[in-house]
């Protein structure tokens, strides 16, 4: 035990999903713990520590997986994991009221040569069934520790401990499931051979690399190569799969693991007895209503809808808390700063847009708030159940009804709730419809537009809006399907958890985490990209201020004898920026850009606009309202309205065009940057050019149609 | 027989999985092997997904890939599989039962359809609505 002090044993938690394996987590490791994220892979990655009779522990909280295949990510960064990082010990949280399911993963790991404890988690909740488990017997009868837990109240986990350190002290049992006669003759033969490199098996153990080999595991196979004799033991192994297929009546892999369920059987016939209650469980009662053909979608809505209601008559009042606080940060530094680029920087560019994404938090910590309670009730699969049929015919999956509904709140929260698909084709689906719901952030510019243009109905068009984007997200999914997403949809194969009462202690670490990635990732992007916009804005700087401000005072006075001094002066100020804006390198980019926007009707002031609607949509109406020289004073558009109704280039088909390419242009950065963390690189970028080409395309194809309808 | 015939309420034993690889293994995985006994629970509206109790928990499969698994009729379960599964049972798998599919769009529940596959919905779609209307 003395060594134990000077060393770290490193713990890999592992188990099924719905297991409680996170509520393990938090009350082994309390609040000591960080997020990040698996090398080169989306798969979440929570680590934490803590000591225990004086030894240190390093905890590594693996993905819910249900097997050790090569099915999904998780599966495989999890057994990369313990073949790569050989942790001293898995310890493996076990659902006790679904021990044959869970087992099926715990014998894999112990077939890894690794020591394994069992923590045989809810016990409570097995024994309220019924359940009575014998946790000596059933540990002596497959040679892994078994503790009884309860996660969600930190119960056992000192014994769980304990029988961790005896376990790294004892090291490995030894003790396998036996797959019968015919198997383990060929399995013996597999595994002298790969033995005969010993590098190899030294890295993957050889039975258990001889067991995959059977089971026709693609990553297995191709792991060979690195073996000496790889092609031999490949053709080897192909020929045993050939014979017990033929000897059997039926794949290798499936022999397997009828073989496993079977040896659970036996374990568990022994060690586990069920006293029958006649007690009707609370879940089917439930379900009998939430999941019913037909007021199960209604409720559904329901929910969604009172969700949607909470978030924003809750969050608002913080909201706006914050808005506030930065505006008078900004007030404050324009008072105390002597005016110049700092200032300018500071103010316009970071607080600009800085501010405004902080604004969002509160939204943010709503909506997982929430999303957490209907993940840990059970509630979620429940709601892929009833909505999959829908989403599948368009190629999503039950699971993207969620971010789908979250993108016409705010996009970046969304994109990171399509962390609840696990295959990642149907992730990166989900997360290119998220952006054609409209968020938030657009509202404002189709009210601008449409109360300018379409004073009559203005209503009706956004509306119209808001259900175009719900089209195309659908159509521009089966393209896509059909296109750079091409293959087999995942099947959809998903446990129904029973209902669970969350935990105060869950919830909050699980939007704290959500919460904090939000900050610091959109923080960082959106800091660099403000000052990017505010750079383009600002210079080059025009030189003779004074003179040009004594101009347009001159100017003003002419085209308005009878204004008040104050009315005056706005309108000065007003020119003023319009003329920096235009002459700034934004203005340049506007006016450079006008051949391609020219066919959409747009003239140059629109383009200008258009490139901090990038940074944020609702600065599009600010950024015309500078260039339309128009007062925006405090919640009053009409001036800005009226400006753009007097412009002789715009009419209402050319208000409904820069809609629809506002609907459909990229996000704003702080959503591309959380397209960037969850999906990657190349398709951020991807998102970038296909949006940016569809919205215009499908601009230019309503400006062309409306201009033979209505000849404008 | 296969699962996706079985009405809810009826409780089955599995045969085999009919399809290797990946999907078969998953299937596998999750619990239905041959000899395990299970009952569906219910199924979601337009045919949706089913919920099917098996080794004493619930999984959630869509009916394209329950159509993958043979089972028998658990003894003493009393069902007769529907007149459309009967239809159904006649096609082999193939991969277009998993692409995206606008059958949805036509069919109602079982029962109520009185032309299948052959209106207006099903001809502007033409082939994904095929493999059901033999």
């Amino acid at each position: 035990m003395s060594q134990n002090t000077e060393r770290t044993i490193r713990i890999a938690l592992a188990g099924n999903p719905n297991a409680g394996k996170t509520s393990m987590f938090n009350a082994l490791t309390g609040s000591h713990h960080k997020v990040g994220n698996y090398p080169g892979v989306t798969v979440e990655k929570r680590e934490g520590s803590l000591e225990y009779r004086g030894t240190k522990f390093h905890l590594i909280d693996l993905p819910g997986i249900y097997s050790l295949t090569a099915y999904s990510l998780d599966e495989v960064v999890t057994r990369d994991f313990v073949l790569d990082e050989k942790p001293d010990i898995v310890v493996d949280v076990l659902d006790s009221t679904n021990l044959e399911r869970n087992l099926y993963l715990c014998l894999q790991f112990q077939e890894l040569g690794i020591p394994v404890v069992a923590a045989l988690n809810m016990s409570d909740e097995a024994e309220q069934n019924g359940l009575l488990i014998d946790a000596n017997m059933l540990s002596r009868t497959l040679g892994i520790p078994m503790i009884k837990t309860v996660g969600t109240e930190g119960k056992g986990k000192e014994a769980l401990l304990d029988a961790v350190l005896e376990a790294v002290e004892a090291g490995s049992s030894g003790k396998m499931p036996n797959y019968g006669t015919e198997i383990e003759a060929k399995l013996a033969l597999l595994e002298a051979g790969l033995k005969s490199d010993a590098v190899f098996s030294d890295k993957y153990p050889p039975r258990w690399m001889a067991i995959k080999l059977i089971e026709n595991d693609e990553h297995a196979i191709a792991t060979l190569s690195q073996h000496g004799s790889g092609a031999k033991l490949k053709a080897q192994a192909e020929e045993y799969r050939a014979w017990l297929s033929k000897h059997f009546g039926k794949d290798a892999e499936i022999i397997i693991t009828e073989q496993r369920y079977g040896y659970i059987r036996g374990a568990l016939k022994e060690a586990v007895k069920k006293i029958p209650r006649f007690k009707a469980s609370v879940t089917e009662s439930i379900d009998k209503v939430l999941m019913n053909e037909f007021l199960g979608l209604p409720v559904f809505f329901l929910i969604i809808w009172g969700i949607f209601k909470l978030t924003f008559a809750v969050g608002e009042f913080p909201v706006q808390l914050l808005e506030r606080f930065f505006a008078g940060l900004s007030s404050l530094l324009m008072a105390a700063l002597p005016a110049g680029f700092f200032r300018s920087l500071l103010v316009d560019g970071i607080i600009a847009g800085v501010g405004g994404v902080f604004s969002f938090v509160p939204l943010i910590v709503m909506l997982f708030l929430s999303l957490s309670i209907l993940e840990d009730t059970g509630y979620m699969s429940r709601a892929a159940f009833l909505t999959d049929k829908f989403l599948h015919a368009f190629g999503l999956h039950g699971q993207s009804f969620m971010p789908l509904m979250l993108g016409f709140g705010c996009t970046v929260p969304a994109i990171m709730a399509t962390r609840t698909l696990k295959s990642p084709r149907d992730r990166i689906a989900t997360i290119l419809a998220v952006p054609f719901m409209s968020c938030g952030a657009k509202l404002p510019v189709y009210v601008l537009l449409a109360g300018a243009f379409f004073t009559k109905n203005p209503g009706n068009v956004v509306m119209a809006i808001y259900l175009a984007g719900v089209i195309l997200s659908m159509v521009s999914t089966v393209f896509l399907r059909k296109t750079v997403l091409k293959g087999q949809t995942t099947p959809f194969v998903m446990e129904l958890p029973p209902y669970r009462m969350p935990t105060v202690r869950g919830i909050f670490w699980h939007v704290w985490d959500k919460t904090w990635q939000y900050v610091k990732k959109a923080g960082t992007v959106i800091l660099a990209a403000s000052v990017l916009i505010w750079v383009i804005t600002t210079f080059p700087q025009v030189g003779n201020e004074s003179e040009l401000a004594s101009r347009f005072a001159d100017e003003a006075r002419i085209e308005a004898p009878a204004a008040a001094q104050e009315q005056l002066d706005g309108i000065v100020a007003a020119r003023l920026s319009e003329y920096r804006l235009e002459h700034s390198i934004a203005g340049s980019i506007g006016k450079f850009l006008t051949p391609v926007i020219q066919p959409l009707g747009f003239n140059w002031k629109i383009g200008v606009a258009l490139i901090p609607g990038f940074t944020a949509k609702e600065l599009v109406v600010s950024t015309l309202g500078i260039l339309y020289g128009a007062q925006i004073d405090a919640g009053d558009g009409a001036s800005l309205q009226d400006a753009l109704r007097n412009d002789p280039r715009m009419n209402p088909l050319v208000a409904l065009t820069l809609m629809v390419f506002i609907l459909v242009m990229p996000p704003c950065f702080a959503s591309l940057a959380t397209i960037r963390a969850e999906a990657g690189n190349r398709w951020m970028l991807f998102q970038v050019g296909y949006s940016l080409t569809l919205a215009w395309v499908l601009a230019f194809l309503v400006r062309a149609a409306g201009s033979l309808l209505t000849g404008m | 027989m296969r699962l996706s015939d079985l009405n809810p309420g009826t409780s089955f034993s599995v045969v085999r999985v009919m399809i290797g690889g990946q999907i078969g293994k998953r299937l596998a995985d999750m619990g239905f092997t041959e000899g395990a006994e299970g009952l569906i629970v219910r199924g979601a509206f337009m045919h949706g997904p089913l919920q099917i109790r098996i080794r004493g928990y619930d999984i959630l499969i869509r009916r394209g890939e329950a159509h993958l698994i043979e089972v028998k009729l658990a003894e003493g379960a009393q069902t007769e599989p529907s007149a459309e599964a009967e239809a159904q049972a006649q096609t082999p798998y193939s991969t277009s039962a998993l692409r995206p599919n606008f059958q949805f769009l036509q069919e109602g529940r079982p029962g109520y359809r009185i032309r299948h596959g052959k209106g207006r919905m099903a001809r502007f779609f033409g082939r994904d609505t095929d493999c059901c209307g033999k």
